[in-house]
């Protein structure tokens, strides 16, 4: 962008050498700057594993209440999730199918095909998802729809009549069930 | 591009590109800069502010994915990405020191450009695209510092919004607009949250361009010597060469300064707080020493003249300056004028930086802070603070009793006209029968009266409540039918009323300390101890278990806090205490009040009942260790002793000799100890908040200074971090640095010297062996 002529460089084999050396040094400096940058920026941004780590057991209330038989979408007890420096209190919420006072089966909420949350259709005695379609029976077989695994159970145990429930996450779309 | 095809793909890619945007032939043409005189170390600050101004982006990018702007949130959320996040440490501490570096680098660049006469025509717009683009810088120093939310901070953004305001017609409303509330709080940091990642942002960037394109116009003016200039050099690869080798050396810089000196922690900002003298930035420095000799009528001078003066005379320096000659040497006045200004700066600068106010001075001699309390000046003060209280207090509802009650006072004092083993004296005795005057002045500087005084200063308290709470200890008096002591029981065994023995140990209970840790509500509590009607009801223990528990505790629990009461309660009392806690096996929990919910468990479990409307509790919060060595010095050295140690040879704390059975904080029991900061001061919060009782009869109890508010958070978590340091732990230590800072210093310095070793091996190979 200047006014006048450009000179023209010197094209001594002497002096390209040196023009070249000077171009693989610059490089090089550059080349280590962004990897001593490149390295703690993308650390940084790696979660610490123990960053929002599974819950311990939650009770469940009003589980001695509910009928025998029929799906219910209950809620679970107050948990915290600490993430960085903030606490905040969260509930669950999952389906309770309970078969006696001391037998249950526990679903997460979540459609294993890809985590809609679906419903239970009374009438046919299904869960149904309103997403993609997937049907399941009570037992939690898909028997329609693209879901690649049967409904998630949740660990539970019970003590004392009171259900308690151990919420957990899984990969959606993958046939196996890997908790996420 | 018939002969595209034997091209490699890259050219071809290449070509593809810069047929269609130009931008290929443009970046040649940048890199291909004709520079007279030739390559220069001097022309590589421009460079140096780009390198810096393009790391505080990155760095600064990549604080926001963790900082907060709110006032609860804003300090924890940065301790968390400094002593939390891997390499946290790193990226604040390049953006805390490069913010620094930057304003000295563009001071720099800027006396450059003033000794070369570069500003002289045809490149005004550079020089005037420069001065805006330090004012640019200025606003992002004022800013930033702002958002941490911590004392420095705090202060030092409440005057400059002040200062703002001071300035003559625009003033009211810049303030407004910059603060958004009447007064420094979320509004204010939300605003300069704004301004520092958003707005001057965007206006850097815009002119940054603005300043490069209108310089490359012209290029570098070059040497001021003729002869010199004919020689040339060349920006690629010469000049970036040397750009590239200060910018690197200015990269470990940052990282040396962010690894040895990192950034302070000040403390949780607190609006309440007296002990710190705001100081801005030391950028700012000259112009805070400037307005010291701008006083009344001539301030707006100093706030808004004197900076407005000095943007002006640069603005105005090439159009005065209009002659072509650029050798310094023959222009002798403008540079020594120019010269005389660094000069006045940099002497102001120092003034402001060892600048001490009366107060600061103060904290540094310990002896000074008693002898200000007893000084007749500020005893005049009190008097006339008291006279407009009661003014102000006239016709308020009575609440004193409630207050008396809420703060804590009754953790020491009875009302009762009989004399109890509690620390303080009955207040409705009027044997000493003091003034209203003197009771105000008791309560909110109890060392005035007494600079021994165990008694906590509560000065925290607004004005109203004070003159409630003298309104009623003054309109105490003794009960007329006084209460008899409580029977004592028959020496030859239990009282045959069992339910008398039990009531007797109900008053045991609220008088020998108990009620310090324990509750009897039937819910949980944020007290140090267990709710006795919900531990007695569930473990149903047996009375000698209680027994056990009362003068052994440890036999229980080898970690139990609890004080041994067998020296402090005789045989039939401590049996009344047990008939008292076996009858809790029975009685039912008290209702909740409307409005109060139960503590949710241990989670919440060190939350006061109030706290000092900070959301966040002491524990939360990095504290400030030498601001907490004088708080300890104000609240805490009459009891534990100079710097935490009661058994420091010839301290006699506030009675006559050693205060009985006061735990030495240094060094600490082993069981409240730990080398992990957090759970340290886990372990020391909840006595700080909720007191203790005396562990020997007759000793002092521990106020609960952060339920009764004589303490805001913030000031607890600065006492906290005092109390580890004199223990030797660090509240700032780093819990995950990625990379130990010192080590990743060392590591970079000897990779760097690695790389500059086989540089030289290289041209040595070239030069000699002609490779």
């Amino acid at each position: 962008m200047t006014n006048h002529t450009p000179t023209p460089r010197s094209q001594d084999p002497e002096d390209i050498q040196k023009r070249d050396f000077i171009k693989g040094v610059t490089a090089a400096i550059l080349g280590f700057l962004s990897l001593a940058l490149t390295w703690p920026l993308v650390s940084f941004l790696i979660p610490s594993s123990n960053e929002g780590a599974a819950g311990k057991f939650l009770k469940v209330p009003n589980f001695p209440k509910i009928p025998t038989g029929t799906p219910t979408r209950m809620t679970t007890a107050e948990d915290v999730d600490t993430q960085a420096f903030i606490t905040t209190k969260v509930v669950y919420d999952i389906w309770v199918i309970k078969h006696a006072a001391d037998k249950a089966t526990v679903y997460s909420t979540l459609c294993p095909h890809l985590n809609c949350r679906y419903n239970f259709d009374s009438t046919k005695d299904v869960f149904a998802c309103p997403c993609h379609g997937s049907v399941f029976n009570e037992d939690g077989k898909c028997i329609a729809g693209p879901a690649p695994r049967p409904l998630d159970t949740l660990p539970y145990k019970i003590e004392g009549g009171e259900l308690y429930v151990q919420y957990k996450l899984f990969k959606a779309g993958i046939p196996e069930k890997i908790e996420a | 591009m018939k002969d595209s095809q034997k091209k490699p793909l890259l050219h071809v890619v290449k070509d593809w590109i810069d047929e269609r945007t130009g931008l290929i032939k443009a970046g040649a043409e940048f890199l291909h800069e004709e520079i007279p005189g030739g390559t220069r170390f001097s022309y590589t600050l421009g460079s140096a502010c780009m390198f810096l101004l393009s790391i505080q982006i990155i760095t600064g990018i990549w604080q926001l994915f963790y900082y907060v702007p709110t006032v609860d949130y804003a300090y924890s959320s940065l301790n968390y990405l400094r002593l939390q996040v891997p390499f946290g440490w790193l990226i604040h501490g390049i953006h805390y020191w490069g913010g620094t570096l930057f304003a000295i680098i563009v001071g720099l660049h800027c006396l450059r450009v003033f000794i070369w006469g570069s500003y002289k025509k045809p490149r005004e717009m550079v020089w005037l695209v420069g001065i805006v683009l330090i004012v640019l810088t200025a606003l992002f120093m004022f800013t930033g510092p702002v958002l941490p939310w911590d004392k420095d901070g705090y202060f030092a953004g409440q005057v400059g919004i002040g200062i703002a305001g001071s300035v003559p017609i625009v003033g009211p409303i810049t303030q407004a607009i910059l603060q958004g509330a009447n007064k420094m709080g979320q509004l204010a940091l939300l605003r300069m949250y704004v301004l520092h990642v958003a707005i001057l942002p965007a206006a850097i960037g815009g002119f940054v361009m603005l300043h490069l394109v209108a310089f490359r116009q012209y290029g570098e003016s070059g040497p001021w010597d003729e002869k010199k200039r004919k020689k040339v050099g060349y920006f690629w690869p010469e000049q970036i060469f040397k750009d590239v080798v200060v910018t690197f050396l200015i990269f470990l810089l940052l990282v040396y300064l962010s690894a040895f000196f990192p950034a302070p922690f000040s403390g949780l900002a607190d609006p309440k707080d007296t002990l710190v003298s705001p100081k801005p930035a030391w950028t700012f420095l000259f112009l805070y020493q400037i307005l010291k000799f701008c006083p009344g009528p001539l301030e707006p001078l100093g706030t808004a003249g004197v900076p407005l003066i000095i943007i002006l005379l640069f603005a105005s320096l090439p159009f005065v300056d209009k002659s072509p000659e650029k050798n310094p040497f023959k222009r002798g006045f403008v540079v020594l004028s120019g010269f005389a200004f660094v000069g006045i700066v940099l002497y102001l600068t120092w003034l402001g930086y060892i600048y001490r106010s009366p107060a600061e001075l103060a904290q540094m001699e310990p002896a000074v802070v008693q002898n200000v309390a007893q000084n007749e000046n500020q005893k005049l003060a009190l008097a006339a603070r008291y006279e407009a209280l009661v003014a102000a207090n006239a016709g308020e509802r009575k609440t004193g009793a409630e207050l008396f009650k809420t703060l804590g006072c009754t953790e020491c004092h009875t009302t009762t006209g009989v004399a109890s083993n509690k620390q303080g004296p009955d207040l409705s005795s009027t044997k000493d029968n003091r003034s209203r005057q003197w009771i105000y002045t008791q309560l909110i500087s109890p060392q005035t009266h007494n600079p021994h005084t165990i008694m906590p200063p509560f000065a925290q308290l607004s004005n109203q409540n004070v003159g409630l709470l003298v309104e009623y200890i003054e309109s105490l008096t003794p009960p007329k039918t006084v209460a008899p002591p409580p029977p004592a029981p028959a020496a030859a065994g239990a009282p045959a009323d069992a339910s008398a023995s039990a009531k007797y140990g109900e008053q045991l209970f609220n008088t020998v300390g108990c009620i310090q840790c324990h509750t009897i509500t039937g819910h949980t509590s944020t007290k140090a101890g267990p709710d006795l009607i919900m531990a007695i009801q569930k473990d149903k223990p047996t009375a000698d278990w209680l027994k056990t528990q009362l003068t052994n505790p440890q036999a229980h629990n080898p970690l139990s806090i609890m004080p041994s009461f067998s020296s402090r309660l005789t045989d039939d009392q401590m049996n009344a205490v047990i008939a008292f806690l076996s009858s809790l096996s029975t009685r039912a929990a008290t209702p909740l009040a409307a409005g109060e919910t139960e503590a949710a468990g241990s989670d919440q479990g060190s939350t006061p009942a109030g706290s000092s409307g900070q959301g966040v509790q002491a524990t939360g919060i990095i504290g400030n260790a030498d601001h907490g060595a004088i708080l300890f010095h104000q609240n805490c050295i009459m009891c534990h002793g100079p710097h935490g140690n009661p058994m420091t040879p010839g301290f006699t704390g506030f009675m006559n000799g050693a205060p009985k059975g006061v735990p030495s904080l240094n060094p600490i029991n082993r069981n409240v100890f730990n080398s992990d900061p957090q759970t340290f001061v886990e372990h020391i919060d909840q006595f700080i908040q909720h007191g203790a009782p005396a562990l020997e009869a007759g000793g002092p109890s521990m106020p609960n200074f952060g339920e009764s508010n004589t303490l805001t958070q913030a000031q607890i978590a600065d006492l906290e971090a005092y109390i580890l340091s004199v223990n030797g732990v660090d509240r700032t230590q780093i819990v995950n640095p990625g990379i130990e800072p010192k080590e990743f210093f060392y590591m970079l310095a000897s990779l760097t010297s690695v790389i500059v070793m086989l540089a030289a091996l290289y041209w040595f190979m070239m030069k000699l062996l002609k490779i």
